[in-house]
């Protein structure tokens, strides 16, 4: 008994350490994940830390643990979408309070970000869900299609198709919001991106 | 992954989201403790505790269910067999000294009897009252039913017997010009 709470408590510190290293990564997905909704990424994260603590969500080594870390994420992040569309009515106004919130820091912010940056993150929401998920994990995460699609829970194939979709998605949102990227977008398609 | 052209351009963009977000993250072990001061707030699921409630809860439904039944129930049979109980001579134990709670069954029971013939009394007089509408009604006669009457009513109303004889059957024939 004893021995079996110590291979806990071990087990569970060195994932802890694990984790940690993983930490800004896995702040980054779940950013991406609740499509930059920087107190929901935190309160998801800290779900799935709870998880984790309690056992809930198990790592058992099919998968890297960024995979089996950033998949859980992803789950969390659709229940406590699901949990938000329920209360439906309040969370559009919590939304609506947000978002004047943000409005409310923006002149300030938005100084120390450039514009090309906020154009890119406009066009970034505008993606649909997988598009977007997979272009953060390939470009954002520097992880391979094949790992991306094991987050994502589809086929590369599958994978690979948003994954390009969301690049030709991306390039037609950033010249409809008037970007000066007319040159660098027209560049050539990669073929070896797995 | 070799990375040519937009693609270069993109992975800019993310870099540079990438230090952004860096520049806001919440530490580790912060979100870590705050993840277990969760855990600790957080009330544990006790099924016992459910269960018993539960019970509880079906037991006191129950209950309502069972008075609310007995409430229901017929209120003539049930004032008829208190009026009975209530008619039964009440058995005081003549002792040498009765004890306290015999003292107090005899002074209640008294009360309980005039209420109950009271009720029975009522019941009695409503019932009367109801038979007497009734007759009222089964004699109310329209006061344009003297309209509807003709001099044929008596033919119209009568049958025929079996036993008849023909001449007295003739009168139910139509009369026919010969």
């Amino acid at each position: 008994m004893n021995l079996d709470r110590q291979i806990d408590a071990m087990d569970i510190a060195e994932l802890k350490a694990e984790l940690e290293k993983l930490h800004s990564s896995s702040f980054g997905w779940a950013m991406s994940c609740c499509r930059r909704d920087r107190e929901l990424a935190e309160e998801v994260l800290q779900t799935v830390y709870l998880k984790i603590f309690e056992g809930k969500a198990a790592y058992r080594g099919e998968a890297s643990l960024k995979t089996w870390l950033f998949a859980v994420i992803r789950k969390t992040v659709i229940s406590e979408h699901r949990k938000r569309l329920l209360r439906f009515m309040r969370f559009s106004s919590a939304e609506e309070n947000l978002e004047a919130a943000s409005s409310m820091k923006g002149p300030a912010a938005s100084l120390e970000r450039s514009e090309e940056q906020l154009r890119f993150e406009h066009a970034l929401k505008q993606l649909p869900g997988r598009q977007r998920e997979a272009l953060h994990l390939v470009f954002y995460e520097d992880i391979s299609l094949r790992e991306a699609a094991e987050v994502m829970g589809i086929s590369i194939g599958s994978a690979r198709t948003h994954y390009e979709r969301g690049k030709k998605h991306l390039r037609e949102c950033l010249a409809q919001s008037e970007v000066n990227y007319g040159i660098g977008w027209r560049g050539k398609e990669n073929p070896g991106a797995v | 992954m070799e990375l040519v052209g937009e693609e270069k351009r993109i992975q800019a963009l993310f870099s540079e989201l990438r230090l952004e977000d860096e520049s806001f993250i919440l530490p580790f072990a912060a979100m870590w403790n705050r993840a277990n001061l969760r855990r600790s707030t957080r009330r544990p699921f006790r099924f016992s505790f459910v269960s018993a409630a539960l019970i509880a809860g079906v037991a006191i439904f129950s209950f309502a269910v069972m008075q609310y039944w007995r409430g229901n129930q017929n209120p003539v049979a049930r004032v008829e067999e208190n009026a009975v109980t209530a008619a039964s001579p009440i058995q005081v134990t003549k002792g040498p000294e009765p004890n306290h709670a015999v003292k107090e069954a005899a002074n209640q029971k008294p009360n309980s009897a005039k209420f109950l013939s009271r009720r029975h009394a009522e019941l009695i007089a409503a019932n009367k009252k109801a038979a007497r509408d009734a007759a009222a009604i089964s004699k109310w006669q329209s006061p344009t039913s003297a309209l509807l009457r003709s001099p044929n009513d008596e033919v119209l109303t009568s049958l025929p017997q079996l036993d008849e004889s023909a001449s007295e059957l003739k009168s139910f024939l139509p009369r026919t010009p010969q």
